[in-house]
């Protein structure tokens, strides 16, 4: 499912002294079955952004358009849960939010809200707890007895338990260690081939966007400064953003030897170029 | 609920932010104690008066203002609805059942409403237009004669100011969540009262575990830096009295007196 920004504007607390000016007249398109990341400073406007993609916050102007719904100023709170249907949304830290008495209880909240009967809300609650790699044996546990890691899986499976044809995603992997982050963004990636998800996420890791996304958008004071592929947002020079760790890795190997002057972007490119720089007999170099 | 500013600081330079935070209490205590002696309309027609030029003078915006202020408005109208539906006495205009609509009920109702009103409206721009350690610097001070029968001042002076200071903090955490559970299909909005319950739970649990973690931690980090309960603190902002301050409170005086007077049968 696509979502399309027309003209968007976002002022927090309009009409007070406090009033505050998220978003600027954005228009974007978030392409249907990609991942789109959007990156930025804090304050950016990326997470006032994500809440208009499920008619958490509603534009005040423009308009958002959500497969066939348009949302706008004028739409009523009622069409709103239809919206929240088809874009599931996991905040960051979505560890806080579970609360129920067992894990399975929790992940069937979602479903059991949007109109399923008990029965089958047992079944897609089991279905994606197995799909995020919760074992059998953890469904009858109080979720606050999971570690953090299992406990932000289990909020993922309740998000998706809700069959969503579009999922946002803030921050990810933050407060994870890198395997865990390594695990969750390839589960998000083999989502996305598998059940044709939608994905947007919002990033502060270079790498996470080097390495699994389709699309990046920049964002800079409310407004998109740039819109593009990840190879070539930081392949080319003028890109004011901060490189992933591969590229910055090469660029300081490129200053003391002759080597290819294209930037591989992630772990895998870097290894590959390196292995190919530096064959042990006969390379370019040494 | 985005718009619930009850109790939340808002920062500003206006006028009514200057004042000195023990007079503002005063103040606001007087003007609200009046309201409540107050049976009189032209006394009423006085008390907002100054509630709009306290709001006008405040600089946070009139719409603002009533957004953040309607749901109580909106309690106190509803309570007063209850008040005139069953309350009995004087002419009677109308009865059905239970429900009866006399001259009593309108007359108490009508009171209670306004006497709630100036006192919200009050409380509000109090809240608003002080900051969360001054209000705990003036609490600490209005609890001073305890401090003879043991009590000691500046542990309520810090439970105050944490109180205050992690108010917008929750308020946030309580937005975040039912951010989160209205992704997941929650409708706050429109459903029975037992449902909404329900669906309040899927709220309180996680905040409460959030809030004894942030308990935990603040006394961790407060024990690290050296904290050590039962001796003297001194405050980094002191508060002075100004000639305006002085000023303020002969006015406010005068009108407590006025009001007084109004009401006093000769």
């Amino acid at each position: 499912m696509e979502i399309k920004l027309k003209n968007v504007g976002y002022t927090y607390h309009l009409n007070s002294p406090m009033a505050f000016t998220a978003l600027k007249n954005i228009t974007l398109t978030f392409p249907a079955h990609q991942l789109t990341a959007i990156i930025g400073k804090t304050g950016s406007g990326k997470s006032t952004l994500i809440k208009l993609l499920n008619g958490l916050e509603i534009p005040t102007s423009g308009e958002v358009v959500i497969g066939n719904q348009v949302i706008d100023k004028y739409t009523k709170s009622k069409q709103l849960n239809l919206v929240r249907k088809n874009v599931g949304m996991v905040f960051q830290f979505s560890e806080n939010q579970l609360f129920s008495e067992t894990v399975l209880k929790d992940v069937m909240f979602g479903p059991l809200n949007f109109g399923k009967s008990e029965q089958e809300a047992v079944e897609l609650a089991k279905f994606w707890l197995a799909k995020v790699g919760i074992d059998k044996d953890l469904f009858e546990q109080a979720p606050f007895e999971l570690s953090g890691g299992q406990m932000r899986r289990v909020a993922l499976a309740g998000v998706l338990a809700c069959e969503p044809k579009v999922l946002v995603l803030d921050e990810p992997g933050v407060g994870l260690d890198y395997v865990s982050n390594q695990n969750l963004m390839s589960l998000l990636k083999k989502l996305q081939s598998q059940f044709g998800l939608t994905i947007i996420m919002v990033t502060h890791s270079m790498e996470n966007v080097a390495e699994f996304a389709d699309h990046v958008v920049v964002m800079k004071n409310g407004a998109i400064v740039r819109q593009t592929k990840p190879i070539e947002l930081f392949s080319t020079d003028d890109s004011k953003v901060e490189l992933p760790e591969a590229a910055q890795f090469y660029l300081k190997l490129m200053k003391n030897h002759q080597i290819e002057n294209e930037l591989p972007i992630n772990k895998t490119e870097l290894i590959n170029r390196l292995l190919k720089q530096f064959k042990p007999n006969g390379g370019t170099h040494e | 609920m985005n718009n619930f500013i009850f109790g939340q600081y808002i920062p500003g330079k206006s006028l009514i932010y200057r004042l000195n935070p023990r007079l503002k209490l005063i103040a606001s205590v007087l003007l609200i104690i009046a309201s409540f002696i107050n049976h009189n309309l032209l006394g009423f027609i006085i008390l907002l008066g100054i509630c709009g030029v306290i709001i006008q003078v405040s600089q946070v915006g009139w719409i603002f203002f009533i957004k953040g202020t309607q749901f109580f408005i909106y309690m106190i109208f509803l309570t007063s609805i209850l008040q005139i539906l069953f309350s009995n006495g004087g002419t009677i205009y109308w009865h059905y059942g239970i429900f009866t609509i006399s001259s009593f009920g309108l007359q108490i109702a009508s009171l209670a409403f306004l006497r709630f009103l100036v006192a919200i409206v009050i409380l509000t721009v109090y809240l608003m237009t002080t900051n969360p350690a001054e209000i705990a610097q003036t609490i600490q001070g209005i609890c001073y004669p305890l401090k003879f029968v043991g009590v000691n001042l500046d542990d309520i002076g810090l439970v105050t100011a944490i109180a205050l200071r992690f108010m917008p903090t929750l308020t946030e955490e309580v937005n975040n969540l039912r951010n989160a559970q209205k992704s997941r299909g929650v409708n706050f909005e429109k459903c029975s009262i037992i449902k909404r319950i329900k669906s309040n739970i899927a709220i309180l649990v996680p905040l409460f575990m959030s809030v004894f973690r942030r308990a935990e931690q603040l006394a961790a980090t407060m024990i690290l830096r050296g904290y050590t309960d039962g001796k003297h603190r001194t405050h980094i902002r002191q508060s002075n009295w100004s000639k305006f301050d002085s000023l303020i409170l002969i006015v406010v005086l005068l009108i407590f007196g006025l009001i007084l007077s109004l009401n006093i049968n000769f």
